[in-house]
């Protein structure tokens, strides 16, 4: 679990240095929708990784719980989002304000489950790996509020 | 020679294995996922289509997962 998390730190790092193009510049339409999609995936799977955990006894299911409600957040706001950018980068400009705060929420709401120590886990290393698990999530969130800057103003 | 390069091989088999037992199954899926995603063709509206795609799939996962989590555990 531990090293899992570590993988998500290290794969954060990776989503914002490490796409390829096979011709041309990677453009910052493309880098907000593959970290958008990267996001996604990550959430995902720490979504899954805090299920293993509890139903392997790691975890309680109260401690389960918080966590695991910020990450569906997490996707419907995303997915709230994705369904703005795929009416392409004209539309998604015009409602750059509706996505920001959305991209803040997921932000700001995963920040006070960390700093809130509301994860209840009492195992330090148990709580070391859910707190860098969430903060992999933030990190991206920051990845792609940069990344959609840039390209509201290409 | 032939049996080096087979020893080459079964050591790269190993280094593999060793590193996706570290990680577990779950980080060498999403490894492979990411690792897909990241390997951009050449036309961009193709890219983002793509992306947006495997987002929003990623996304009905996590909520159809969590919400049978919750069935699960009775919240």
């Amino acid at each position: 679990m531990r090293k899992r998390a570590l993988l998500v730190i290290l794969l954060t790092a990776f989503t914002a240095a490490c796409i390829h193009k096979t011709s041309g510049p990677v453009t910052a339409w493309e880098r907000v929708n593959v970290n958008m999609a990267a996001l996604a995936q990550v959430n995902n799977d720490v979504a899954k990784g805090i299920i293993a955990a509890q139903q392997a006894g790691i975890i309680t299911t109260q401690q389960a719980a918080p966590i695991l409600n910020y990450q569906e957040i997490v996707a419907k706001d995303h997915a709230a989002i994705e369904n703005i950018l795929a009416t392409g980068s004209s539309q998604a400009t015009s409602r750059a304000a509706e996505i920001q705060a959305l991209l803040e929420e997921i932000n700001n709401q995963g920040a006070s489950l960390i700093q809130s120590g509301g994860l209840g886990v009492k195992n330090p290393k148990s709580q070391q790996t859910f707190t860098q698990d969430l903060q992999g999530i933030v990190n991206l969130t920051e990845t792609v509020l940069a990344d959609f800057q840039l390209a509201k103003g290409n | 020679m032939a049996q080096l390069d087979a020893q080459g091989i079964a050591n790269l088999i190993q280094a593999v294995l060793a590193a996706i037992t570290a990680v577990g199954p779950l980080g060498a899926d999403l490894y492979l996922k990411l690792e897909q995603l990241f390997q951009l063709g050449p036309d961009e509206q193709a890219n983002v289509a793509a992306a947006i795609k495997a987002g929003l799939a990623a996304d009905a996962d996590t909520v159809a997962t969590v919400d049978a989590w919750k069935k699960q555990v009775g919240l």
